[in-house]
């Protein structure tokens, strides 16, 4: 069955054409971050507009290997910004209506953990996802492609956003969390020692807006005296994803789980999928993570799980509306 | 005039928050100012759980605005928003017809979107590492509502 993804929670209007939920025929990602970057983060006015403008000829492009129409819409309702988010609904009933095919409605955070479906590295059911990006950080157990629980998540800031900020602060641009990676790996990642939140918690959920917070303070009061900004930017990055590697290991160990998918922006991040290999490998624990072009936002990710809730028997209407807080598996 | 306010640790900050909640009612808007790391989501964490919220409270900053339906809580971070027009293309006024008390992070970059009437509160450090001062005003008709809320974050800020 030939799938029509689209996703516009965000940065990125794409489009792509997925057939039967494993194999990309293409997927087209036109980013606004060259338009954001001056703003230090996305303009949800500048992010609609943009979308409005890149939506269709990205579709056209994705639809290029396409012998005839595709045989099912499948489209992100959310969470994300609300206008951005509308535009690709918009598209999408547009598309399944004038088509005649069935729409299906794919929540944004669930279609990062299934995107190593397209590379053929998913893991089999039930299996631990960790999603980091610039608006989720979250840890759940999932048991199936409609079956998929929370059991962590940040109480305050997503840690892309903590790595955004902390850029922004450091003069280093947007997005952060590229920037920090690549001037930590030349950094001392002991030269500052900073907080880690919720490591004695008890549970598995995160906090990052008090990392930031010393971030910003030990910079003010160290003025002048302040080490290089690689050594900043590795110790603010060790304090960051020491929780993240530890909860992550834990969240497997007590659920009983012996593979993580990890997904969303932040997965890119070397440091993270070095570290989280090395301490997953101590356990024997599998770690799969995609592409890069499939970690960050995209829609063959979201024409993949589609297809698999379409299996499943759920269907959207053409009156299916967008959401923008985060939630989980109630919106197929 | 404005009332200062000292906190000296997040948990103080979110107190503060609960008695600002709980004095709140829908059609209310909090302008919260201040930088980065000052605690402005942290007095938000309290004004909810003052309104009657139970459950976490995370940074908008990602998706702009959050809801919290049962304690009738608009949640809005213009950090990354460029004037009020952006406020505005975000759907800020369907959160503004008096039916949800609307708390804004970096309210000073979209201030022409708000309402006149409105409560502000300006962060800034203190001398200490979790020293922070909070100076409240309020613009526009409050209804006696007002003095017994200074006198009681006064209270709780010595």
């Amino acid at each position: 069955m030939l799938v029509l993804g689209i996703e516009t929670s965000c940065d990125e209007s794409s489009a792509a054409l997925v057939s039967d939920g494993l194999e990309t025929l293409s997927n087209v990602v036109a980013s606004q971050v060259d338009l954001h970057s001056s703003y230090g983060g996305v303009v949800p006015e500048i992010a609609a507009r943009a979308h409005v403008e890149a939506l269709i000829p990205v579709v056209k492009e994705a639809l290029e290997p396409a012998d005839g129409a595709p045989e099912l819409v499948a489209v992100t309702a959310g969470p994300g910004l609300v206008g951005s988010l509308a535009v690709g609904v918009s598209a999408a009933k547009g598309l399944a209506w004038s088509w005649g095919v069935p729409l299906v409605a794919v929540n944004h955070v669930e279609a990062h953990a299934f995107a190593p479906a397209l590379e053929g590295t998913l893991p089999g059911f039930p299996f631990c996802a960790l999603v980091v990006s610039g608006g989720h950080t979250l840890l759940a157990e999932v048991r199936g492609y409609d079956d998929m629980r929370p059991v962590g998540q940040t109480l305050d800031d997503a840690l892309g956003e903590a790595y955004d900020k902390v850029a922004k602060f450091l003069d280093l641009g947007y997005p952060g969390g590229p920037v920090i990676d690549r001037l930590a790996a030349e950094g001392d990642g002991a030269a500052v020692e900073f907080p880690r939140a919720m490591m004695t918690s008890g549970d598995l959920n995160f906090s990052l807006s008090g990392l930031k917070t010393a971030v910003i303070r030990y910079m003010r009061g160290a003025g002048e005296h302040a080490p290089a900004v690689a050594d900043v930017a590795a110790s603010f990055q060790e304090a960051a994803l020491e929780v993240v590697v530890k909860k992550t290991v834990r969240a497997c160990l007590e659920l009983g789980l012996r593979d993580v998918v990890m997904g969303g922006g932040v997965a890119c991040n070397r440091r993270l999928r070095d570290w989280l290999g090395e301490k997953c490998a101590a356990e024997g624990i599998n770690l799969v993570y995609p592409s890069p072009e499939l970690c960050t936002d995209n829609a063959a990710m979201v024409a993949a799980l589609g297809y698999r809730l379409y299996e499943l028997g759920y269907r959207a209407a053409l009156d299916l509306d967008v959401y923008t807080n985060f939630r989980l598996g109630t919106d197929h | 005039m404005d009332t200062s306010i000292k906190s000296g640790s997040e948990e103080h900050t979110v107190m503060l928050g609960v008695s600002i909640g709980s004095v709140l009612s829908p059609g209310d808007v909090v302008c919260l100012e201040g930088e980065l790391g000052t605690g402005k989501t942290v007095l938000v964490k309290g004004i909810a759980r003052g309104l009657g919220h139970e459950g976490p409270v995370t940074s908008p900053t990602f998706t702009i605005i959050h809801t919290y339906p049962d304690a009738r809580l608009c949640h809005v971070d213009a950090y990354r928003l460029e004037g009020a027009r952006d406020l505005v293309s975000v759907g800020i006024d369907d959160f503004l017809d008096g039916g949800w008390v609307c708390a804004v992070e970096w309210a000073d970059r979209v201030r022409p979107a708000l309402p006149e009437r409105a409560l502000r509160v300006r962060f800034s450090f203190g001398p200490g590492e979790d020293d922070r001062v909070l100076e409240v005003s309020a613009t526009g008709e409050w209804d006696g509502r007002l003095g017994a809320l200074l006198e009681e974050l006064t209270d709780h800020g010595r």
